[in-house]
């Protein structure tokens, strides 16, 4: 009877959720295990050294730990300015017949395959960019700090552009959103102290900080965790110098993708993977606990 | 307080950079759209229908070829995922809401975190750690399946789950939070269940569940980082037989990587013509969304 009163018909959904704690249980377990054994042999040297050189088993990814967080950093400076300009033009400016049309074209944008975005950026992007931007700029004896781009045009510019393009909609429409929900007495007071229209819109941006820092948190976890585009346009070559931007470089997920084929050819390049994903695995966490403790819910 | 003018400068200046932002922005999503619809469309009507059917053409030849093993692919690992995962997402989610008994109710709060977790997670990350459990699983799989292999159909599957499921089930589950207490007391007070209670009330948030199926759909349908090392890609159909989902299996956003970076202008040209199937899926699935949620 007892026993019956515990489990009634509704305990057995309970395994759907067992399910899905396990998986990201198994997840986190997998990672951990499988770099287990690089971990043992060289602790944190792979994070803090440039080697990828698989015949001598010596594995260094601070080249794509650099390339990620620097593609990363720029994309993102790239796209909380389009986001925050887009957004404010967006609740502020455009007549209400334009914003159908614009809100349909951003949401649809922000679900368009990242696949897509890598193809256009190789074919479309990475072409203009290098005639228009990287040579001029490089001409122009830029050469020595950001290095010189190659006749394909991908480089680690190119992919952090890339990466703005894409993650842009988004953090756009978390802005905008709670641009809109800003109460209209607040927004009458400010203009009733005959502040500018700018003035006003800067003393909005200053009330809606937290959706800001949200669009920040989520943009930058995408900006890191991206595959697809990246590996298209970043160049997959290994350059130990990633601060040069217009150089092609790798960021840790490019590697990955473009290097795991090789891997089962070695014994510790897989664990060398592994653990550039387990270290993506804390970045992105690091991110999630940010937005928990200080973001809003999108 | 500066003077009127210089006020009136810095707010003109302000503005212009505002309109730049605005135009940077949308640009790059019109180029895009439209160099995908103008190559895609080109590339399809060159090879109709046999686009949809043929495998890719031999490397560098005049031919196209088409992508059907890549179309099938894609409905294969779709098809199964969201038969197994849509089940499972929902009724965690029911059960997180309809918590009562204090372990229901931690057990509701760990998958809420965990799954939370898991949303922003890099799917790189979640179709690595597939393959190396499949690895690590694959000789036990072996003793029952002979021709088990970890990059396989199976492994796309798994991947796909955990990569959408996550979402589905927040959705779901902030639904049937946002449904006044009230509502639901008054289907308990007519002496229903727990169960018959959630399936009135996952009925009435009917638009809720539509939406987040169809999100769903989009997002596995564009997922390529989870598929590199499980589903793995293939240009040729696999054998349907009983060993199907042990094999490898292409899809269309795989197809769109290999075939663009190939450097082959052939398949440069499929790829651009996958790149506007994916499109046009995403499109429907976007304007579906919109419809059910206006419906309500």
């Amino acid at each position: 009877m007892r026993i019956r009163r515990f489990l009634d018909v509704f305990t057995i959904v309970s395994l759907a959720n067992s399910i899905l704690i396990l998986s990201v249980v198994l997840v986190s377990l997998v990672l951990v295990v499988e770099s287990l054994p690089i971990i043992a042999r060289d602790g944190l040297l792979p994070l803090v050294t440039s080697i990828w050189n698989p015949v001598k088993e010596e594995y260094g990814f601070l080249f794509a730990l650099g390339g990620s967080l620097v593609t990363a950093s720029l994309a993102l400076v790239f796209s909380l300015a389009l986001s925050i300009g887009s957004a404010v033009m967006y609740a502020e400016f455009l007549p209400r017949r334009f914003r159908v049309i614009v809100k349909n074209l951003m949401d649809l944008a922000a679900s368009i395959p990242s696949v897509v975005y890598g193809l256009w950026g190789l074919k479309v992007l990475s072409p203009v960019l290098r005639t228009y931007i990287m040579e001029p700029l490089s001409e122009l004896g830029l050469s020595q700090f950001v290095g010189r781009p190659t006749p394909a045009g991908t480089s680690i510019f190119t992919a952090s552009i890339l990466l703005a393009i894409m993650v842009t909609p988004l953090a756009s429409a978390i802005i905008r959103e709670r641009l809109l929900a800003i109460p209209s007495h607040i927004r009458e007071a400010l203009y009733s102290l005959g502040l500018t229209k700018v003035e006003v819109i800067t003393l909005e941006l200053k009330y809606i900080k937290r959706s800001i820092l949200t669009a920040t948190a989520v943009s930058y976890g995408r900006a890191v965790g991206e595959t697809a585009a990246v590996a298209m346009v970043v160049g997959n070559v290994i350059n130990l110098e990633f601060f040069k931007v217009f150089k092609p470089g790798y960021t840790i997920s490019s590697l990955i993708a473009d290097q795991y084929p090789n891997a089962e050819a070695y014994y510790f390049m897989k664990h060398a993977l592994f653990y550039s994903a387990l270290v993506m695995f804390f970045v992105s966490l690091a991110i999630n606990i940010v937005l928990l403790k200080f973001g809003e819910r999108v | 307080m500066k003077p009127l003018m210089l006020r009136k400068i810095r707010s003109l200046t302000m503005l212009a950079l505002i309109s730049t932002a605005f135009a940077l922005t949308l640009l790059p999503v019109l180029s895009l759209i439209g160099t995908v619809v103008y190559n895609g469309m080109s590339v399809v009507f060159r090879n109709f229908p046999g686009i949809f059917f043929d495998i890719p053409a031999a490397p560098g030849s005049s031919e196209v070829g088409g992508i059907g093993p890549h179309l099938l692919g894609t409905m294969l690992l779709v098809a199964l995922a969201m038969a197994i995962g849509t089940p499972i997402s929902i009724l965690a989610a029911v059960f997180t809401a309809e918590a009562i008994k204090s372990w229901e109710r931690n057990l509701g709060r760990l998958t809420r975190l965990l799954t939370h977790m898991m949303i922003e997670f890099p799917t790189i990350v979640v179709g690595l750690a597939v393959y190396g459990l499949m690895t690590t699983l694959a000789p036990y799989i072996r003793a029952l399946i002979p021709g088990f292999r970890p990059f396989s159909l199976l492994s796309g599957v798994i991947a796909l789950i955990m990569v959408s499921a996550p979402y589905m089930y927040a959705q779901v589950e902030d639904g049937l939070k946002s449904i006044p207490q009230h509502i639901r007391e008054a289907v308990y007070s007519l002496g229903a269940g727990r169960v018959l209670t959630s399936y009135v009330l996952l009925r009435y948030l009917k638009s809720t569940v539509y939406a987040a199926i169809s999100i769903s759909l989009a997002r596995m349908i564009s997922e390529t980082a989870a598929l590199f090392f499980t589903a793995f890609g293939s240009n040729v159909y696999p054998p349907l037989d009983s060993n199907l989902l042990f094999r490898p299996v292409g899809s269309l956003t795989l197809a769109v990587y290999t075939l663009g970076l190939s450097g082959y202008e052939n398949w440069v040209e499929l790829s651009w013509a996958a790149s506007f199937i994916l499109l046009m899926l995403c499109l429907a699935l976007f304007a579906l969304s919109k419809v059910v949620i206006r419906g309500e």
